[in-house]
């Protein structure tokens, strides 16, 4: 079972890709397919978190400021310019990235890191939304923008059914996952930078660039990920989208999940969103929030006593009771 | 006109004072970063708010029960999260705390619902020449600068103030000279959240309470105390009036939430470049 | 000449730790660096190394000016340096620790496995670095340095905390890599290591270069035997 979480082996890997492609065609209602779309995008904007946050030890809390200028620049493309919301998804993706510039080049010139660094991720975030909020005449302020209904299709984003809308994050997540697995000398470089930045510069690498490039990746698919909240939910506000809650939900399921694995995201997403999802549904409106309450406590719990998350344990139960190799003996290195 | 912002800055300031005085002592002290300090004010506002509903009383005149009840809710959490964190890297902290905000704040939501509620508390408007001044911000304000130095006084005379310094100077040759530190930390932090909750009260007259406005303060709060340099008094008392006075001019001049942005890019400015005032340790390494 | 360190000076606030100081080293030597505490040696090894920034000076290594230049920068020019409170990719096996300290430079595995024959550590690849003991961090401290095929390496305090048995393994690795061509500079408390180690001795005393020579001169000098024991101990 530990082997699916290692990238290398093929042969895991093709029949759960067949799984994953075949889910649409078991047929299920709306709110079913819902969930799972929901739960695929956490699970990408989680992974997308987790470059900068989990390879390269930068915990940023700020994450939803990406999110939201993906989705916010991809509301103005398609509203005013009419730019086919296709192509609108990747400039939203572009311009967070370029933005990102805006908080990382100074605060990794200037050295500021661990909490602070968190600290100032997320009065960026707050930043942001404090602007939307205050150029109502264009972003519609609090009360947020919809879109419009559109013709049908993949140019357009729009579709009637669920099913187009998973194949859809599920190929963006794992287009993710491949580029990932498959960047090893880049992951070397961050994951040295977080194990101790100072070693890492001390033996030739450059600190402030691969962390600067690791956010410009990590914004560019976040900024992607809030475009494809914005086709798929046709609704968003300032509060959505430049939320701390949204940031927290990115580093909760990365966290649960696991920290040290590329699956962790993943993993995450998949135990916690249908019962976020459920909860809300179910429970909703006399027990509005209570998914939140759940995730909060988890997120405390994780922290406390199993801080290598979902995988990490998994692999810990493994070592020690399997292979034997636990505690002292311990002979893999916390990579991807 | 603009001495009629100039007066509201200032009162904002005392407000904020009591806001950031009870975070930075807890900083101080136990070197946590308590994220989830604005929640312990909205917690306060809500005490205060059904005290009066449901019974009719007066804030002012629950403010004790106010501030015990948040004390006891204060010593609680240090009990359950914050002791297991004090050694754990600040990240941990952090996040913790974070999470302790989704959780208060939507405890509240489901026992309180969203619905904004307010208190009035019938109280004359002041008028000094050309300036008004409502009298609930004025208490409000007298009230901030009271607590701080009430606790000023505590911290310098009282024989738990004292002790209180020495944790925080240096917890473990505190330990050896015999102060009880862990009872120590947990009293600060419980002292902390009585000034939230005292914070709370005095407000509530003022602003309207709702389970989201935790968020604003807890955020305020940290700019304020990063600002005057983390872990010093006089620095959360001089942050809190920068911040009042930021929110009072820009907030008029254009816009309270552009004077928000504003804060928070003092904010991540001072954490890039003013080494002071974390605790000897710089921002940056 | 290798490393030309020519009137460095780096000051915190009011204190200097560095003032003016000179230093020459040549390639294929060992130098010792000596002095009481505070007297600004880690502070010259992170100016060399770019940690630090100096105040005035300039740093001349292989022709080139280093002086300010970013760490990451001067690992690649070829100083190799370790660090006083051992320091390791710790949640990474040693060979990755190793592997990844290589990829920087030139990466083939055949320095890999050099350093980690060198360094002693061929048994304990596989550990994760966290769970090494105190002299195995050392060595995987050298041998990371090895791995960046530097031409100088600067070992800051290497010694400490080791036993006499444990300090006498790694002078004999320090000697092997001198062996090979690396350049060393060793800031030391132990005059013992210093003494069996260095042909030259550099003493620091408040940020100032106070004595020069080869050890057995520098122990005798005054000046030095008054910033480590007081005026008294002056016969």
């Amino acid at each position: 079972m530990v082997v699916l979480f290692s990238t290398s082996n093929l042969k895991y890997l093709i029949p759960f890709l067949v799984v994953l492609y075949s889910l649409p065609l078991i047929p299920q209602p709306p709110y079913i397919m819902h969930v799972i779309v929901v739960t695929m995008l956490w699970a990408y904007l989680a992974t997308a978190w987790s470059i900068l946050g989990c390879f390269a030890g930068q915990l940023s809390l700020g994450h939803a400021a990406f999110f939201g200028i993906g989705a916010y620049s991809s509301y103005f493309l398609t509203t005013w310019y009419n730019v086919p919301p296709i192509l609108s998804l990747v400039v939203g993706g572009s311009l967070a990235s370029a933005i990102s510039i805006g908080i990382g080049y100074p605060c990794f010139r200037y050295g500021l890191r661990g909490v602070y660094f968190t600290l100032a991720t997320i009065a960026f975030a707050e930043i942001l939304k404090d602007i939307f909020i205050y150029l109502r005449d264009i972003t519609g302020g609090s009360l947020g923008v919809w879109l419009p209904m559109a013709q049908e299709g993949i140019v357009n984003l729009y579709f009637i059914n669920k099913e187009p809308y998973y194949y859809i994050i599920t190929t963006m997540w794992l287009s993710l996952i491949l580029i990932l697995s498959a960047a090893r000398r880049f992951k070397d470089y961050l994951i040295a930078i977080r194990e101790d930045e100072d070693v890492a510069a001390s033996v030739g690498i450059n600190v402030t660039k691969y962390k600067l490039v690791a956010l410009l990746i990590s914004s560019y698919f976040t900024g992607l990920g809030g475009a494809f909240y914005l086709y798929y939910f046709r609704y968003i506000n300032p509060y959505i989208t430049f939320g701390l809650d949204t940031s927290l939900q990115m580093v909760l399921l990365s966290i649960f999940g696991g920290m040290y694995s590329l699956w962790g995201p993943f993993i995450g997403s998949v135990i916690l969103t249908p019962i976020g999802e459920y909860l809300r549904i179910v429970l909703g409106g006399a027990y509005v929030g209570s998914h939140l309450v759940i995730y909060g406590v988890l997120l405390i719990i994780v922290i406390r006593f199993l801080p290598k998350g979902v995988v990490g344990t998994l692999k810990l139960v493994y070592d020690k009771f399997v292979v034997r190799a636990g505690g002292y003996a311990v002979k893999r290195s916390e990579s991807f | 006109m603009l001495l009629q912002v100039l007066v509201n800055a200032i009162l904002l300031g005392g407000m904020y004072a009591i806001i950031s005085v009870g975070l930075n002592l807890i900083f101080g002290v136990l070197k946590v970063i308590n994220f989830a300090h604005g929640e312990l004010i909205m917690l306060g506002m809500y005490v205060s708010y059904w005290l009066a509903f449901l019974y009719g009383l007066n804030p002012y005149l629950t403010l004790p029960i106010t501030a015990i009840t948040l004390f006891v809710i204060g010593v609680c959490i240090e009990r359950v999260l914050i002791k297991p964190l004090l050694n754990a890297p600040p990240i941990n902290q952090l996040l913790t705390t974070a999470a302790l905000i989704l959780v208060i704040q939507n405890l509240a939501l489901i026992l309180w619902r969203a619905d904004y509620r307010g208190i009035t508390v019938r109280m004359p408007l002041i008028t000094l020449g050309p300036v008004f001044i409502s009298a609930t911000r004025f208490i409000a304000f007298a009230g901030g600068i009271a607590a701080s130095l009430i606790l000023y006084y505590l911290l310098m005379k009282t024989d738990v103030g004292i002790r209180i310094r020495a944790v925080a100077q240096d917890p473990e040759v505190s330990q050896l000279l015999g102060v009880n530190v862990p009872r120590i930390q947990t009293i600060t932090f419980g002292l902390g959240a009585l000034l939230a909750g005292v914070s709370g009260s005095l407000m509530i007259p003022i602003f309207m309470v709702n389970p989201t406005v935790g968020g604003s303060f807890g955020l305020i709060a940290w700019v304020i105390i990063v600002l005057g340099g983390l872990g010093s008094f006089t620095g959360a008392l001089i942050g809190s009036f920068v911040v009042g006075f930021i929110e009072a001019f820009i907030g008029v001049l254009i816009s309270l939430e552009i004077a928000r942005a504003v804060a928070f890019l003092a904010f991540i400015l001072i954490l890039l470049f003013k080494p002071a005032g974390i605790l000897g340790e710089r921002a940056r390494v | 000449m290798l490393l030309s360190v020519q009137k460095v000076s780096k000051r915190f606030g009011g204190l200097w730790a560095l003032r003016e100081v000179d230093l020459d080293v040549d390639e294929g030597e060992i130098l010792g660096i000596i002095g009481p505490n505070g007297a600004g040696k880690t502070t010259l090894f992170n100016c060399i190394t770019g940690y630090y920034r100096p105040d005035s000076g300039r740093i001349v290594f292989r022709s080139i000016d280093i002086t300010g230049k970013p760490p990451y920068k001067i690992s690649k020019l070829g100083i190799a340096r370790t660090f006083q409170l051992t320091k390791a990719f710790n949640n990474l096996t040693v060979y990755d620790n190793i592997r990844i300290s290589a990829l920087a430079g030139s990466g083939s595995s055949s320095d890999i496995s050099r350093a980690l024959d060198l360094s002693g550590l061929q048994d304990k690849k596989d550990f994760l670095a966290c769970n090494l003991t105190l002299i195995e961090r050392k060595r995987l401290e050298l041998a990371r340095a090895l791995s960046t095929k530097p031409k100088l390496l600067l070992l800051d305090e290497v010694m400490a905390g080791l036993k006499p048995y444990e300090a006498d393994e790694i002078l004999k690795v320090i000697r092997d890599i001198n062996n090979e061509g690396v350049t060393v500079i060793v800031v030391e408390h132990v005059i013992r290591t210093i003494m069996r180690l260095c042909r030259r001795v550099v003493v620091l005393d408040y940020g100032v270069k106070i004595a020069e020579g080869s050890p057995e001169e520098v122990v005798r000098n005054e000046r030095v035997i008054k910033a480590y024991l007081g005026e008294e101990f002056v016969t």
